[in-house]
């Protein structure tokens, strides 16, 4: 009869324990704090007589936001699903391709052509970046736009799902396709600039981080490489980097972003390269303090300002997001001064930074499966 | 409030168990009533009006049908009106949308102005509590049962939370006695954990991951659809409501039994069934007896010839499509159920006799497969569509192996085969009574298995709660607006 208290006991004390591990701060030195979630934990919820039906919910996200030892356990989960079943423990967000490549989920509807841009929403991007074309040419200010394909576009033979796709062009294909028969403004996909770097890729160097959804140093370096010919053609001052004047280093690097989303940076370890500019001129100068975007996560990142040596070169302002992070050192040698804001993935129009940086040329760097973003009503 | 939730499983359980523990025996009921209303109260705090609506309704009712003489007019009306009302209270709130929605298709026919169909949100666990208010006034009206005249001990046989959202559907009459005696041993205190633990088990880890296989053929468009990924969509549907609901039961009545409450058994190994009759005797037993004992026999059962006994099949099964939910799916379910059982009881069940075990077995389960893809699919012309790509009646690939590699995961494939053997007889070695029954353990034995079976159950609920632990992990790689 004793074991079976015993017993009880034991089970009482399991079912109290995360209540008496929290009450009694015992959890201090083992619970993991960090965690790759990305977001604001749930807040206690308001009770009041109105709120009674929601409480509940609410209440619970909150509880289960702040249950004891939470980042352990969902760390132990996820190296269950992975080590175990070899399976992502977040198959909506992460795909685990072949090789430890790791893609993101969100991405596969711009690969298998599921997310297409309709005719309409064709010609309204085409429109507004129309008006947006006619306001710079005001401003003695040329437009550049460039479209970052998804890395299973560049990558799918390592990604494990064998989705179908349909035969037709993606968004960025789309889109380069209507304003080549539409406008004047240069639209340029770097899937072919990718695609053929991938061809010619040097050993142990992709052109695609593994384990992180940007494309690493020398994929940066080859779609730079496709901005600078591009921009020379009009602005010959321009200093363009070649590989003499680039530094590589090899290292083994905790896993990227994906990675990082499952929490498990330290077991998709990976081999990166990274591509410095040997003798850089250029220096990061200071800030206009352009207002970011309220709520965006990143607001340091918002405005970046580069001086760089070379006065004859035009100025130039880049509307980019996380993928010219890779490229922006290079660039920023290019010209005699360069403006970079990250406003978000909206891609708007940002006439005042126009006015008051007056640049000669002004570039988008868009990444594909955002620029659905330019039809927002905020834009 | 869901038993695979964390805030029940270790905010609201902790309470109650230690709460039912430590109180003496008199306090118990009021402190497991109001326990109870709180679990319901999670749910829906405006819908607990209604439902202690229902409560009052039946404990009123039960005392004024009792204060009739047997076999009065007086009795059988107010009998009448209560059972009326409390079906009307199932009717406005489960089925007011369904029966408006086809009303206006027939008014459209004659040209006549539709209704407005109103939304109403379906308070939990009606079925449920509807069907024990039912049952208690039934047998008080027969005279099988004496009314209860404490409100507490009424309330709390309704709204008991471990049958409150899934049942098993308790008879009154089953636990009368124990809500005024029962005993709670340290014994049945952890018979009951092992119980509920290995039933959160069935749900977290493997109704969950058929759930997940199933979804990906069930929500596939029908024209990517093969048949082996059709065939296989559905079979682990089959074994997602199979473990889903039993795993359920087996978590309301552990819990039941950490109360000291001892529920009957809500299902038998259903898919070892060897014809849709015996399938009926072992799947949702508290549901088919309920019919039995409420609908069946009341209207004659086979007492008055064949076809009487067919068309009393027929009509039970129809209700029990129906209470299943609001729509032609379910009760067209019932109906393919109540087919099968008619045509077995006309001549098949003699001819299922002669065939080999395995063989019955193998017929049972098919037809049971095949009723399930009407449970599934979202519309009738779904389900024809999908059994057309199931028996290969489509233009599209009839047979591919892709479905295997593509859509199951390592993890799925475990938990499939755990289903699998599960399902047909290996979840019998947790079944304690048939061990005890058959064998006796020396003392040191007994402890070795007790502590064998506290560690397999303390790391069966490490593992759930990390799964549901992991179910709140929602990072997002960029922040949208």
């Amino acid at each position: 009869m004793f074991s079976k208290k015993y017993i009880s006991f034991i089970f009482l004390l399991f079912l109290w324990a995360p209540f008496l591990v929290k009450t009694l701060n015992l959890s201090k030195s083992f619970e993991k704090k960090e965690s790759g979630e990305n977001r604001a934990l749930k807040q206690f919820p308001e009770m009041g007589v109105t709120d009674v039906d929601s409480f509940p919910s609410l209440y619970e996200a909150h509880f289960n936001d702040y249950f004891i030892l939470r980042n352990t356990f969902i760390d132990l989960f996820h190296s269950m699903r992975v080590k175990c079943f070899r399976e992502s423990p977040l198959p909506e967000k992460v795909i685990i391709g072949k090789d430890n490549w790791l893609y993101l989920a969100d991405e596969m509807p711009t690969y298998n052509r599921t997310a297409r841009f309709s005719d309409e929403e064709l010609k309204k991007i085409g429109d507004e970046f129309e008006r947006r074309r006619l306001f710079l040419e005001q401003q003695h200010c040329l437009l550049y736009i460039y479209i970052i394909p998804p890395k299973i576009a560049v990558y799918p033979e390592y990604s494990n799902k064998t989705t179908k796709r349909l035969n037709e062009p993606t968004q960025g294909g789309q889109l380069e396709a209507y304003f080549k028969a539409n406008s004047k403004i240069p639209v340029y996909y770097f899937l072919p600039t990718l695609l053929e770097g991938k061809k010619e890729e040097r050993e142990h160097s992709f052109v695609f981080n593994t384990t992180d959804n940007h494309w690493n140093n020398y994929g940066a370096y080859l779609c730079y490489q496709k901005i600078m010919g591009d921009l020379t053609k009009e602005f010959p001052a321009i200093r363009q980097l070649n590989a003499e004047a680039l530094v590589e280093k090899d290292t083994l690097e905790d896993g990227g972003n994906i990675a990082g989303m499952i929490n498990m940076q330290t077991y998709f370890k990976e081999n990166v390269r990274r591509i410095k500019v040997k003798h850089p001129l250029a220096h990061e100068s200071e800030k206009s303090n352009y207002e970011p975007p309220a709520g965006f996560a990143y607001p340091w990142e918002y405005e970046r300002q580069f001086k760089g040596s070379n006065e004859q070169a035009p100025r130039v302002l880049f509307i980019r997001d996380s993928f010219t992070d890779r490229m922006m050192s290079y660039l920023a040698e290019g010209f005699s001064h360069s403006t970079y804001i990250f406003d978000a993935w909206q891609y708007a129009s940002h006439e005042d930074i126009v006015k008051n940086e007056k640049p000669q040329v002004m570039v988008y760097v868009m990444f594909e499966p955002f620029i659905k973003n330019v039809l927002n009503k905020s834009n | 409030m869901l038993f695979s939730s964390l805030v029940f499983l270790y905010y609201f359980l902790p309470i109650v168990l230690l709460g039912n523990i430590l109180l003496p025996n008199r306090f118990r009921n009021t402190f497991l009533l109001i326990s109870s209303l709180f679990f319901f109260a999670w749910s829906g705090v405006s819908y607990t009006i209604i439902f202690l609506g229902s409560i009052l309704l039946n404990f009123m009712g039960g005392i004024l049908i009792a204060r009739q003489p047997a076999s009065s007019v007086k009795r059988k009306i107010i009998f009448s009106c209560i059972a009326i009302l409390n079906l009307s209270l199932l009717c406005v709130f489960k089925y007011g949308t369904f029966i408006i929605e086809n009303l206006n298709l027939l008014f459209a026919e004659f040209e006549i102005t539709e209704m407005d169909a109103p939304k109403i949100l379906l308070p939990i666990g009606i079925s449920f509590y509807t069907f024990h208010g039912l049952s208690y006034i039934t047998d008080v009206y027969r005279g099988t049962t004496e009314p209860q005249r404490k409100l507490t001990d009424l309330s709390l046989y309704i709204s008991f939370f471990p049958q409150l959202i899934a049942g098993p559907i308790v008879r009154y009459k089953d636990v009368s006695d124990q809500l005024t005696n029962r005993f709670l041993s340290p014994t049945m205190f952890n018979k009951g954990m092992y119980r509920f633990i290995i039933g959160l088990g069935k749900k977290v880890l493997i109704a969950n991951a058929m759930a997940q296989l199933a979804d990906n053929f069930f929500n596939m468009p029908l024209s990517e659809l093969e048949m082996t990924s059709a065939w296989i969509g559905i079979i682990a549907y089959t074994f997602q409501i199979y473990f889903d609901f039993s795993g359920y039961s087996d978590m309301a009545i552990g819990l039941a039994q950490c109360c000291g409450f001892q529920f009957k058994e809500n299902f038998n190994f259903p898919y070892l069934a060897e014809s849709i009759k015996d399938f009926w005797r072992r799947w949702h037993i508290s549901l088919s007896s309920w019919f039995k004992d409420y609908v069946y026999i009341p209207l004659g059962g086979n007492k008055n010839g064949k076809f009487k006994t067919y068309r009393n099949l027929i009509i039970v099964f129809f209700l029990t499509g129906l209470w299943h939910g609001a729509s032609w799916n379910f009760i067209i379910w019932g109906f393919f159920h109540g087919f099968f059982i008619v045509i077995e009881t006309i001549g098949l069940g003699k001819l299922l006799e002669k065939l080999w075990k395995p063989l019955r077995i193998m017929y049972c389960f098919i037809i049971v497969v095949l009723g399930w893809v009407l449970f599934r699919a979202n519309t009738f012309e779904d389900a024809m569509e999908y059994y057309k790509v199931m028996f290969g009646v489509t233009e599209g690939p009839s047979f591919s192996l892709d479905a295997l590699s593509t859509f199951i995961n390592n993890e799925q494939l475990t938990a499939l085969l755990i289903a699998i053997t599960g399902s047909f007889g290996a979840m019998k070695m947790f079944n304690d009574s048939d061990l005890q029954a058959t064998k006796t353990i020396s003392p040191t034995a007994q402890i070795s298995l007790d502590m064998a079976k506290l560690a397999f159950s303390i790391c069966l609920v490490i593992v759930c709660t990390l799964y549901m632990v992991a179910g709140t992990y929602n990072p997002f790689i960029y922040f949208r607006f």
